[in-house]
This record gives C-alpha cells, structure tokens and sequence, in this order.
C-alpha cells in the first residue's frame, strides 16, 4: 500500500531530476564569442534562457509533487497487463527502427509487420493470411509509395 | 497598408493557378478523401494525418502538395463529429462535444440526421472562417509588421501560458509540456552567435530536431503505441445511409452559427489552445444561450452545429497567427507551418509580402476542400460504417512503418529513425501519463524563435531597456501575458477547492 503511494507520488520527483539534468546541460554550454558590455552580457548569453527553462521545469516539478502528494493530482495507474503489452510494442517497435537503421527496410519491414500483427492478432490464428498483409504492406510502404514519390528508400 | 490590401487581387490570379491545373484537383480529392479517412477512424486523426504526408509533400510541387495538405486537414478536422454521433468515440479530440448530442440522436434512431448536421457545420465552420481569414489577414500582418523582435517574444511567451493553463484540470503538466518542448527546441547551434547547445557530440544535432520527425515520433508512433496498448475493439452500430441535412434547421441557428463562428475563431487566434477548447466553448455559449437548454445532451441539433461549426472555425482560425506571425494557433497548424517550410515559404509577417498570393491560394484550397468534404462525406456514407469496423490490430503497424518511411525520407539519414524512436516515446510516455502534447509543440516550435528574439532585443535596446519595455504593442502583449497567467493560477486554486470538497463529499 505505502509502495503504491510512493508509485502514486514518483512523477513529481521524476521532473524535478529532469529539471536538474536539463539545467546541468545549460550549464555547459559555452559562452557567446562576442561580449556585450555590462550586466546585459549575462543576459543574452546563449545559455540564458537554457537555465531559465530549467529552472522552471524544477520549480514546476516541486509544485507537481506537492499537488500528487495532497492528492489534488493522481498519477495514471494502469493494470499490469497493459504495461506488459504496451511495453512489449514497444520494444517490437525499437528493435524494427534499429533494424531498419541497421540493414535497410525491406526485410525489417516485413518481420515487423508479421510480428506485430501476429502478436496483436494471436487469436485468430489465421496466420497465412496476416502472412498475406504483411507482403501487402511491405510491398506498398517500401516499393510502392516510395516509387510514386521518387523516394530513395534505403533498401539494404 | 494598401500594399498588403492589393494581397486580395490575387484571388483571380489563384483560382486560376491553382484549380486550373488538374493534378492539384487530384491531389485536393486525395487528400479530402485521406482526410475524411483519418477524421472517422478513432486513433487516428489530423494531425497524425498531417503528420503522415510531411514525407510525401516536400517531394510534390507547391501547389499540389498545398492542396494535399490542406485536403486533409479541412476534411479530418470536418469528419471527426461522424465518429462521434454513430460511436460515441470522437474520431478527433475536437469532436468531443459533438458525442453528446450526436450520440443521443443516433439512439433515437437520428443517425442520419446527426451525420448531416455534423457534415454540414463542419462545412460552415469552415467556409465562413476562411472568408474572415481571407478579410481580416492583411490587417493582421499590418500589425504583425509593426512587431519587434520583444513582442514576438512576449507574443510566444503568451502562447506557451495560455496552452498550458488550459490543459484542462492540470495546467502544471501543461506547462511542464511546453517548457520541455521549450528546452527541446534550443538543440543545436542558435542562430544569434553560433554557438552550439547540447548536441551530444552528434553533427546531425547541430541543426536541431527536425520537427517534422518530431510531429511523427509524437502523433505518429506514439499515437499507434497508445491506442494498441488496450484490447478494445469498436463496436459500430447504426445502418448506413446518406447524411440527411435539414437547411430549416440551420436557418433557425444563423444566431448561434456566427456566434460559434467567432468563438472558434477566436479561439483559434490564441496560440496552443486549439480546436478541442473551442468546441467545448462554443457548445457552452450555445447552451447558455438556448431557449431550450434542457434538451441539450439529449440530441438537441444546436449544440451539435454549436460544436462543429466552433471546431472547425478553429482551426482554420490557427492559421490567423501562423501565417502573420509564424506561431502556430494549434497542433494541426504547427504541423502545417512545418509542411510551409518543407514548400520552401517561411511564414511570419513578410510572408504574404514575399509571397502575394499565398493567401488567397491557401483560401480557394480551403474552400474547395470544404465542399469536397461534402461530396465525399456522401459518397463514403455507405462505406463509413464498413471503415469503423477495420481492427486497429490490423491497420496500425502499417501506419507506424509509413512513419519511419517518412521521417527517414524527410531528412534521408538513418539517424532520422533514432530521433523518431525518441519522440515515438516520448508521446507515448506523454500520453499514458496525461501530459497534453500540443503545449510540447507549440514549445519546440516557438523556443528558438523566442530566444532569438530575446536576445536579439535586449542586444538592440542595451543602452535603453525601458524604451523596449514601453513599447505600445509590447505592453499590450505584456498586460495580456500578465492578466492570463493571474487568471490560470485563480482558476487552479479554484479547482482545487473544487477537488477537495468533491473528495470531503466522496469521503
């Protein structure tokens, strides 16, 4: 139960880490080549409003805890079964883009477009014709649109 | 100032340029009929719609990728009321309001009717929006060209405060969205003295994230992700039909459709609210104003023509700002601010200077493809329903490879397909989590052009800061930021004493 409301709180803080990381990066940024006299060299330094930005992401950040910790937000909760599936497509999703990064569209196109509809559609076991589907979209999305288009798809 | 009112001489020129080449038709039919596609089916929608064709239309010619675009997004903003009459699910988030009354009519055995009324308003939201563009525009830049780099500032920073605090009952997320997309944004090397923000030693990075691989990680991906995370299917019911429009009844309402009109327009006119608030808004005033407001939310057709006429005045009305300013009104039209650079115009106060007769082009596209929504919308009605029943299982892998097609053809580097994975996250992340996405847009969209303008103000104004401050237009802007963010931190603490009692009531 405290785990849950723990879980329940954890998005506030999550911001403000962000907020932190993102005014750590600001801070590294180089200053501009070209001075401006006086106190207005501060300000438009490039990394100004890098910082001001992130200060207020962190200030946001502390208000977002406050208002999950009195309960007048409520992080989303989801049922397992919906974090597996989803992190599940996501990963299909992931390993297809490395892929195609990788080795091309085609043969990423292809698997991924069988996997994924095999996965989302396991009940109908009627995998000659999600076979089918697949070939159909690999065909439009790497040959047929990108010809229409005069697309250089990287193939392989 | 007559310079810029000659801009409305050029619509002969336009109707001629434009409808006279019959590819451009081709293309206008094309993208109503995608457009009517994405509106109707659930998940889908305009933006990712959009989104879709930034890979396509860079490859097109002007003209014919303008009418692709604009096809779709008049018809996918116009269609998402059918959904939301014969499923109760709003095809488009700025349907939503349409549900209540649409539905009702459906159960009543009013399908066809409902379908009519929301075709039809849709249409007139449309039209009259684009005639108020079309007056209202060169006025517009006028004013635009008196702004200085410190009111373009504080005009993005007015957008940003407004998208947030209207992100429903959490503008906190909201701003939390836009200030990320604030920080995204200022990736790569800046444009005032070259110096180079976080790119994490990758060239790729120096010129930023391509926003439009960014659209299609955020609405394209992300969005399939969501939708497959739950097993739900749609169930359809109704018969199939064509829409039955009552002219009569839209006769009574002129009252009611120039208010929604003007509401939506409005609306749209304030950077990052969008189309979802408006219909909201107008079906409120509607409400307010009827003599009938015990019927509303049982299928009375006046708060539906209320909402689609108020959705779709929108988000033409988005274009107000994006076109003269360069900051976009909504979602869809930041997406169409991407597809204008990708065409090679740059839009802001000298577009309609550098480029006369965009405007009246762009508006013989929306009318065009209003009316096309109207032969398509009875033409498909037979297929509508038949269209509804197609499993998300089967059509979303294909949409999530045309995303990585499109965002590797935008930018032709595989390292297009990372950014992509990084947004596609990202949205999905934002969305499981109830972070709205429009303010995270508007903010990458606007973060380096208000730091540009920040700096490069403070640097004109160094030895007279109060001259800056005291500009007529910048205190004007200033006043309105101001009086915006007071009135959001009221509305929040009002609903958060709403909450509680709610909760001491509950409890």
């Amino acid at each position: 139960m405290k785990n849950e409301k723990i879980g329940r709180c954890l998005e506030g803080p999550i911001m403000i880490v962000l907020g932190i990381v993102c005014l750590i990066l600001s801070l590294q940024i180089r200053n501009n080549p070209v001075k401006v006299p006086g106190f207005l060299n501060v300000l438009v330094q490039a990394k100004m409003l890098p910082i001001a930005v992130s200060v207020l992401v962190i200030i946001l950040g502390v208000i977002l805890t406050s208002q999950l910790k009195k309960g007048l937000l409520v992080t989303p909760s989801m049922p397992k079964e919906s974090w597996i599936r989803v992190l599940i497509l996501t990963l299909i999703t992931l390993v297809y883009l490395i892929a195609v990064y990788f080795t091309g569209f085609l043969i990423p196109t292809f698997v991924y477009c069988l996997v994924m509809l095999l996965y989302l559609n396991w009940k109908q076991k009627n995998s000659i014709l999600l076979l089918a589907v697949a070939a159909v979209y690999t065909a439009v999305t790497v040959f047929l649109v990108p010809w229409m288009l005069n697309l250089n798809l990287m193939l392989f | 100032m007559e310079a810029l009112l000659t801009i409305w001489s050029y619509l002969p020129d336009a109707i001629s340029s434009y409808l006279g080449e019959p590819m451009v038709w081709v293309m206008l039919i094309l993208g109503t009929a995608l457009g009517y596609f994405v509106g109707v089916m659930p998940g889908l929608g305009p933006t990712m719609g959009m989104a879709l064709s930034l890979g396509i239309i860079y490859r097109l010619p002007v003209e014919q990728g303008m009418a692709l675009l604009i096809g779709i997004f008049v018809a996918a903003v116009g269609s998402g009321g059918i959904t939301a009459s014969l499923i109760n699910i709003p095809g488009t988030a700025a349907a939503a309001a349409t549900c209540l009354d649409g539905y009702a009519m459906v159960k009543q055995g009013r399908g066809r009717e409902a379908c009519g009324y929301s075709v039809f308003a849709s249409v007139i939201g449309t039209l009259m929006a684009t005639v108020f563009i079309f007056l209202i525009q060169p006025f517009v830049t006028t004013i635009a060209l008196k702004f200085g780099d410190w009111e373009t500032f504080l005009f993005c920073m007015f957008g940003l405060t407004v998208c947030g605090s209207l992100s429903g009952d959490r503008p906190v997320k909201g701003w939390l969205a836009a200030f990320i997309g604030f920080f995204i944004s200022m990736c790569g090397a800046e444009s005032v003295q070259s110096v180079v923000r976080y790119n994490f030693g990758r060239s790729e990075l120096l010129s930023g994230f391509n926003s439009t691989v960014a659209m299609l990680g955020l609405f394209g991906i992300g969005e399939v992700l969501y939708t497959l995370m739950n097993k739900q299917s749609t169930k359809v019911e109704g018969k199939a039909g064509l829409p039955i429009i009552k002219l009569g009844v839209f006769a009574q309402n002129i009252a009611n459709i120039i208010k929604s009109s003007l509401a939506g327009i409005w609306i749209g006119f304030i950077p990052g609210i969008g189309e979802s608030a408006a219909c909201w808004f107008s079906y409120d005033i509607a409400r307010r104003s009827s003599k009938s407001k015990e019927t509303f939310g049982k299928g009375n057709p006046e708060g539906m023509i209320a909402a689609e006429v108020a959705n779709n005045a929108s988000s033409v009305g988005a274009l107000i700002p994006a076109l003269s300013l360069g900051i976009p009104g909504s979602a869809t039209v930041a997406i169409f601010i991407s597809a204008m650079y990708l065409m090679g115009y740059r839009p802001g106060p000298t577009l309609v200077m550098e480029n006369p007769g965009i405007l009246s082009g762009i508006c013989v596209l929306f009318v065009v493809a209003a009316l096309g929504l109207l032969v398509i919308a009875f033409l498909a009605s037979s297929v509508t329903l038949r269209l509804l029943s197609i499993p998300e299982s089967v059509l979303m892998p294909l949409i999530a490879v045309f995303c990585a097609v499109g965002a590797y053809g935008t930018t032709n580097t595989p390292f297009s397909l990372v950014q992509l994975a990084f947004f596609g996250i990202l949205g999905l992340l934002m969305k499981i989590y109830n972070y709205p996405i429009a303010p995270l847009v508007l903010g990458m969209l606007v973060g380096n052009t208000a730091d540009t303008c920040l700096r490069r103000a403070l640097t004109q104004y160094a030895g007279n800061i109060s001259g800056m401050l005291l500009r007529p237009f910048g205190l004007a802007v200033l006043a309105a930021l101001i009086l915006v963010t007071i009135l959001s931190i009221r509305s929040d603490r009002k609903s958060k004493a709403a909450s509680k009692a709610t909760s001491k009531v509950g409890d």
